[in-house]
């Protein structure tokens, strides 16, 4: 009896001291795998966004280069109200790029998806030829893109250039670079509702087939609203982002590009960069408030929207 | 054994990032042994490394038999490319001695990244073969003040002048004949040549005195056939606000120009128009630095660079062409070329010949170009380029006393400086900071010079044999810079040194509320939007500061 209970005893240990063991090795995984993710997360993003927003309400010293909260703490509220003229045409320029990018660019590339799902005449090629400029660097398709508008393009059809900062009129800049930004975002969108669609099961499109329903019927009720809700994240990620757009601007002209064809993206990320652009810093954060407070709203309403259809 | 793989690849992935790191690395590969070794590290832009090979190979000579540590004898110098000289400071300065541009200096000493290199700047450089000179004798009083302002220390010394302008192929001028004789009559003998500006036989003869010369130039030019009177890099439209900004300085001499940096004294402003013609004032720094800095956007001058650039260079849509920037610099240079369309002027910086070399434009042009002779010398050396002095104000020519000439003043802001890593310690230091002294003498800076045909930012006499060796284009530069003041934009002001970032070109030079909007480059500005016109523009710099 003695040695029963010795026995439980011991084996009770072994198995308590399993459970630490195993327990540990667990946590230890656990912690292991977190660590990275939640460090990155604290540091890049509550980091980074808190000092964003302190930086809202400070100024820059050149010579000890540092910022400090200064005696008007409003001084970069002040300033974009100074600037409000140039920065609603930027915001105009913004909104216009994030309607074409996300409406139309949308549109297009859901029906494009839809040929290439009902694997229509040359689909996989054209996949594949859309979505070559998201492989390539996009300095690199800029370079090649701009090079074909102002040398290219002019020879052939006996035209001006259509991407130079001096001989090209400012509206046509601002087309082409939002014809661009759709284009070389095609591939990507494409890529991604073709995903969506080869999710469908094949019994329910069989079913629509038998049920005689016109290809556009089956695409309207059947495959739009089974993609919806990937739509919906797009959408909604392209309001929540439609003051990053910087439109390629960058790529084409540098720092240099016409305040008339500037979006709010483009112009924070060149102000940025600009010699002694710390300076800046502080009136590029308080504009980043303003953008988040101005985005947070459609951002909302349009993620409560396509929740119904994630339902 | 897949544990292993997969460390070992990390490893390697990582040492490849580290490589890769623009001007990072490990200094000690490649060393010579035997040797104390730094290594230098030079921008990749257009000033090239070519001088520096030259200079480091001298330098090894010169000091081949000396020791800096035990059981070693001579010096070993490497010469690197560093890639983005803004991006420096990002990164872990691991190489011994740099020269770049777009340098923050504050940033830089603020952050301890810069060795004190004092003693290099102010002790006798007998060291070095040149005795009863120091650096900081050499240096300009603006450079002094700024440099030394937080501790009385020096962290950096400059480097080249980047002057910008129009540059002139002086062989198609006298081809063509675009120079002007004493009469004001045009003409191709290079023996009739008017004096030019300075009133003396020098290297602004033959060449538009004032405004209204230069627009008969350009309208002489544009009358010719297959040739056009301006060609500017497509890509590199900045450089017509950093012109405009010599334009700007010459009308207001130098004293008046530093005040955009020292803010201290009385000074010209416009205070309306009468017609077109501004009606000028003067306006006296008070206390309040901060609102009386805007006053300085009023200075007559920035108004008459802006008129000269809508109604002379803007005046005509045939004046001027464009290409990519290295495309444009050849077809300038192919300009006498036979057949070739040709341009008389291009837009660029005082580095444009070596940068135009360097990728071998000139090689390319020689090859086309049938009146060259290959057995002698390069073609670089053959072809005939110069500055072309900026012009006077039709008035301010009008207004100088008889006999009365006016020197030219130019603006130099290209923030290229060198200075030695904090990094770097002990025998190696030494070393660079020698190597520093030794290529601040006259000679080298003259060999510099010579090679690059590209001015240091310091006074320094060109030795005879480096003369003899420059390019036309070199020489005419040396000359204009001998000729001229020149405005570094630094100073020792407190409100200027706190708030710096805010008087950088870029943003205190040109951007302007016009229009409606907010403009930064008036070139751009006036092509695109013929109505606007200089006054307009010169008014929207006010606004917008």
């Amino acid at each position: 009896m003695r040695g029963h209970i010795e026995e439980g005893q011991r084996m009770r240990k072994i198995a308590k001291t399993k459970v630490k063991r195993k327990f540990d090795k667990k946590l230890l995984f656990y912690i292991v795998l977190m660590a990275f993710p939640l460090a990155q997360f604290a540091v890049f993003y509550v980091g980074v966004n808190f000092q964003s927003l302190l930086m809202a309400f400070q100024q820059y010293d050149s010579f000890e280069t540092h910022f400090y909260f200064g005696n008007d703490l409003l001084i970069n509220f002040k300033r974009i109200g100074e600037e409000i003229g140039s920065l609603l045409v930027m915001l105009k320029n913004s909104v216009i790029v994030w309607f074409f990018a996300s409406f139309v660019g949308t549109v297009i590339a859901v029906l494009f998806s839809y040929y290439i799902y009902k694997h229509k005449r040359l689909g996989i090629f054209f996949k594949f030829v859309l979505f070559i400029p998201s492989i390539l660097p996009a300095v690199l398709m800029s370079s090649i893109f701009q090079n074909f508008v102002n040398n290219i393009v002019p020879v052939a059809f006996d035209s001006i250039r259509l991407m130079d900062m001096v001989e090209t009129p400012l509206d046509v800049q601002f087309i082409v670079a939002v014809f661009y930004t759709i284009w070389i975002g095609f591939g990507t969108q494409v890529l991604l509702y073709t995903g969506a669609m080869e999710q469908i099961s094949p019994s329910v499109i069989e079913a629509a087939e038998l049920d005689g329903a016109s290809p556009f019927r089956e695409f309207w009720n059947v495959v739009l609203p089974s993609v919806l809700p990937t739509i919906g994240t797009f959408l909604v990620a392209g309001v929540a982002g439609a003051f990053l757009n910087q439109v390629n601007l960058f790529n084409f002209f540098g720092g240099s590009a016409n305040w008339s064809v500037r979006t709010i993206g483009y112009h924070m990320f060149s102000m940025s960069q600009m010699k002694g652009g710390e300076v800046d810093y502080p009136f590029l954060s308080a504009l980043g408030i303003c953008c988040t407070v101005i985005a947070i709203v459609p951002t909302l309403l349009l993620r409560r929207y396509f929740a119904k259809f994630e339902e | 054994m897949k544990k292993i793989l997969s460390i070992l690849v990390s490893v390697v992935l990582c040492m490849g990032i580290a490589a890769s790191a623009g001007c990072g690395g490990t200094p000690s590969a490649g060393e010579v042994a035997g040797k104390t070794n730094i290594t230098v590290a030079t921008y990749n832009g257009g000033v090239g490394k070519d001088w520096l090979e030259d200079a480091a190979r001298a330098f090894e000579e010169q000091f081949a038999e000396r020791s800096f540590e035990d059981g070693k004898t001579g010096v070993a110098v490497r010469v690197e490319f560093c890639e983005g000289a803004d991006m420096m400071e990002e990164q872990n300065l691991n190489k011994d001695v740099y020269f770049t541009e777009l340098f923050d200096y504050y940033t830089y000493v603020n952050k301890n990244k810069v060795a004190d290199i004092s003693g290099v700047v102010t002790t006798s450089l007998e060291e070095v073969g040149e005795p009863g000179k120091t650096i900081e004798g050499k240096l300009d009083q603006s450079f002094v003040d700024f440099l030394t302002a937080k501790d009385g220390n020096y962290y950096a010394i400059p480097f080249y002048e980047g002057f910008m302008g129009f540059i002139y192929d002086v062989d198609v001028f006298a081809q063509r004949g675009y120079f002007f004789d004493e009469d004001g009559n045009f003409t191709g003998d290079e023996t009739k040549r008017s004096l030019g500006i300075d009133g003396e036989k020098s290297w602004d003869d033959g060449l538009p005195e004032t405004y209204s010369d230069f627009q008969r130039l350009v309208d002489k030019i544009r009358g010719d056939n297959n040739i056009t009177p301006i060609i500017y890099g497509s890509d590199a439209v900045g450089y017509f606000y950093k012109a405009l900004t010599n334009w700007w300085s010459n009308y207001e001499g130098k004293e008046n120009m530093l005040k955009n940096w020292d803010f201290t004294g009385t000074f010209d402003i416009v205070t309306g128009f009468s017609g077109d013609k501004p009606i000028i004032g003067q306006y006296t720094f008070g206390t309040d630095i901060a609102s009386d800095v805007r006053e300085l956007q009023k200075q007559p001058g920035k108004y008459y660079a802006l008129k000269f650039l809508k109604e002379i260079v803007c005046g005509n849509a045939n004046n001027y062409e464009s290409l990519q920037y290295q495309e444009a610099q050849e077809a300038f240079i192919a300009s006498r070329v036979p057949g070739e369309h040709g341009y008389a002027m291009i837009l660029d910086g005082s580095w444009w010949e070596n940068e135009a070399d360097l990728y071998g434009a000139f090689d390319a042009v020689s090859y086309i170009d049938y009146n060259y002779d290959p057995s002698g010398a390069d073609y670089k050396h053959t072809r005939r380029f110069a500055f072309m002095p900026i012009p006077l104000v039709d008035e301010v020519a009008e207004s100088l006393p008889a006999g009365q000439t006016h020197k030219q003043t130019l603006y130099s802001g290209n923030d290229a400086f060198c200075f030695i890593s904090s990094n770097t310690t002990g025998a190696k230091l030494d070393v660079a900071k020698l190597f520093l002294k030794f290529l601040h003498t006259d000679e080298q800076m003259s060999a510099f010079t010579a090679r690059t045909s590209l001015t240091r930012a310091l006074n320094y006499e060109m030795g005879d044999a480096d003369l003899n060796n420059m390019t036309y284009f070199g020489k005419s530069v040396m000359e204009m810079k001998q000729s001229s003041d020149i405005v570094y934009p630094y100073s020792a002001n407190d409100y200027y040194l706190r708030n710096s970032s805010n008087f950088v070109l870029e943003r205190w030079g040109w951007t302007s509320k016009v229009g409606g909007g907010t403009e930064d480059n008036p070139f751009v500005t006036f092509v695109q939007d013929a109505n606007v016109t200089a006054a307009d523009y010169f008014r929207g710099l006010y606004e917008a500061h």
